[in-house]
């Protein structure tokens, strides 16, 4: 070694240091604990009245701003040089099962093999650990075995239209029913019962804990709500857009995403805040999800006749035509776009080295399970 | 997209003629002063994202580590007890959040059947900038070997402190820097 050590550490060239330390210093300013500074110090003469504040505002900051102009900007960016070479394959990247929407008829893809649940639905869901799937379809929300068998089934007043989700545990269904009534179902398809009334945006159970529910009330308010015993866990201002098309959580239950055409609203429930992320001009977003392990929120944006995928403020993958809902593999390396003017599936990965793989596919991929188990 | 980047400016420089303590920082930083945070990332972010990146060797990890190692140390300022010296206390989170990261893409890739070493990644964007014997000689150091040698040369912490921040015996730490270097030492000529 020539030169010392300590020097020639000291003088390795970093890749991306200056965009690296740029966007870490927007999400450090937006942390920065000065919310919750103030609420120490008043916490000993105002501590009802904060925490009337902390359920029933949300608080558009500053700082969520720069986070925002952080991931509009690295939206923006064009595709990266080390832009992985395609590969095509006939089997999916990551382990796990693929629950797919063929125009209505549904199946299960795992390891090249797919195999067709009976019947055709309006959509599907996996249960937390893939032993049942929940379809819905008329008037009915149907409880099956991975092989097609039914378990149960349940009539609503009103057709299904938003999706049902079962709850962390799998003791819990939400879903929504014609008359805009958020109804849960125990997870053996007894206990039909009405919740709240919702706008049509399918609900989302906070990851983590078992029976807390977050959706969308006809007044535009994101509410998060445990089922059981209707405790108000967190809710927003009535300001969600008419557009809002779905809810995701992400993977510590500690950020609720409301995905809109020309908004997304990241609610932190840790820091009572909203972040707005805002599409490009004359860009919408199409959908979101966050990663099953952490908080990277895959967006897709549609520009014109161009469509992309990033995550992470990176752009993974841009073309033309429509690009479906993001899914991410269990193990959250992946993300499963369906890309209709292909024909194709592409499989993006999300982390560690690029890579990027089309599969010759045509439905819609609806949930890839299962995470693994955590004890 | 056509629309122009929105541009997120860096921390400004502090217009002060001595520059302000560690302890001052934090203290102002516990009392929501923007600007102090600002001078106490600018001051330390370099050290922890290298420190990061020598250790995981993957540009989006390294950010990662680095920036949830502030992120960390942020949530926890409060408590912060301001006698004690600040970059010690972030290296410590850096490095240790460095290692489980990069055990996590080895456990990874093992899965998958590919090995357990880790290679420099980023390359392909940019592949002058990796083309340094240092760097591909830690990478045939495993993440604990590399995190000892980061620490001793990098960050100029003791044996001793190196053993406390790794919670490791203090031969160990020894022992594990003496292999660590005449590894390099061998590959590097």
């Amino acid at each position: 070694m020539s030169r010392p050590l300590e020097q020639r550490l000291r003088e390795v060239s970093i890749p991306e240091a200056e965009d690296a330390e740029r966007r870490a210093w927007a999400v450090v300013r937006a942390n920065a604990p000065a919310a919750r500074r103030v609420h120490r110090r008043r916490r000993a003469v105002a501590f009802v009245a904060l925490a009337v504040m902390a359920i029933t505002a949300a608080v558009v900051t500053t700082p969520g701003a720069a986070v925002a102009e952080w991931l509009e900007h690295t939206a923006a960016r064009a595709l990266p040089d080390s832009t992985p070479a395609l590969s095509t394959s006939d089997e999916l990247p990551a382990a796990g099962r693929l629950l797919v929407d063929d125009a209505g008829r549904l199946a299960i893809e795992r390891r090249g093999r797919t195999g067709r649940l009976p019947g055709r639905w309006s959509g599907a869901s996996w249960s937390p650990r893939g032993r049942f799937v929940v379809v819905w379809g008329g008037s009915s929300v149907v409880a099956l075995a991975p092989d097609g068998t039914r378990r149960w089934r349940v009539r609503t007043p009103g057709a299904v239209y938003a999706g049902a989700r079962w709850s962390p545990d799998g003791y819990r269904i939400a879903y929504l029913a014609g008359d805009a009534r958020l109804r849960i179902v125990a997870g053996d398809g007894t206990g039909d019962r009405g919740f709240a009334r919702s706008r049509p945006v399918a609900p989302a159970w906070r990851p983590g804990s078992d029976h807390t529910l977050a959706y969308v009330t006809l007044a535009g308010r994101l509410e998060i709500r445990n089922v059981d015993n209707r405790r108000l866990i967190w809710r927003s201002a009535p300001t969600l857009s008419r557009r809002t098309t779905a809810l995701t959580w992400s993977r510590d239950g500690m950020q609720a995403a409301a995905i809109a055409a020309r908004q997304i609203r990241v609610h932190r429930l840790d820091r009572r805040r909203t972040v707005r992320l805002s599409p490009p001009p004359g860009a919408v977003y199409e959908a979101a999800a966050f990663s099953p392990r952490g908080d990277a929120l895959a967006i897709v944006t549609r520009h014109g006749r161009q469509s992309s995928l990033t995550v992470r403020g990176r752009v993974l993958f841009t073309g033309p035509g429509f690009i479906g809902a993001p899914v991410w593999s269990p193990d959250g390396e992946w993300v499963l776009v369906r890309w209709e003017a292909a024909k194709q599936w592409v499989a993006v990965r999300a982390v560690g080295a690029p890579g990027l793989e089309t599969l010759a596919r045509t439905g819609e991929p609806l949930g890839w399970c299962c995470p693994p188990i955590t004890k | 997209m056509g629309a122009d980047p929105v541009i997120v400016a860096l921390p400004a420089r502090p217009r002060r003629a001595r520059p302000r303590t560690d302890s001052a920082l934090v203290r102002s930083v516990q009392a929501g002063d923007e600007v102090a945070l600002g001078e106490l990332f600018r001051r330390h972010w370099h050290a922890a994202h290298r420190a990061a990146w020598l250790i995981t060797h993957d540009p989006q990890a390294a950010e990662d580590v680095a920036q949830e190692a502030f992120l960390a140390a942020l949530r926890r300022i409060d408590r912060f007890d301001r006698h004690r010296p600040f970059a010690p206390w972030l290296h410590r989170i850096v490095v240790n959040r460095a290692i489980d990261s990069s055990r996590a893409r080895i456990s990874r890739r093992e899965d998958v059947g590919t090995g357990d070493r880790i290679e420099p990644q980023g390359a392909s964007s940019d592949p002058g900038r990796l083309d340094d014997g240092l760097v591909r000689a830690l990478a045939e150091l495993t993440p604990e070997q590399r995190a000892v040698v980061v620490l001793r040369h990098l960050l100029g912490f003791t044996p001793g402190e190196i053993a406390s921040a790794l919670d490791l015996p203090r031969g160990t730490v020894n022992s594990r820097l003496r292999r660590a270097l005449d590894t390099l030492a061998e590959l590097l000529g």
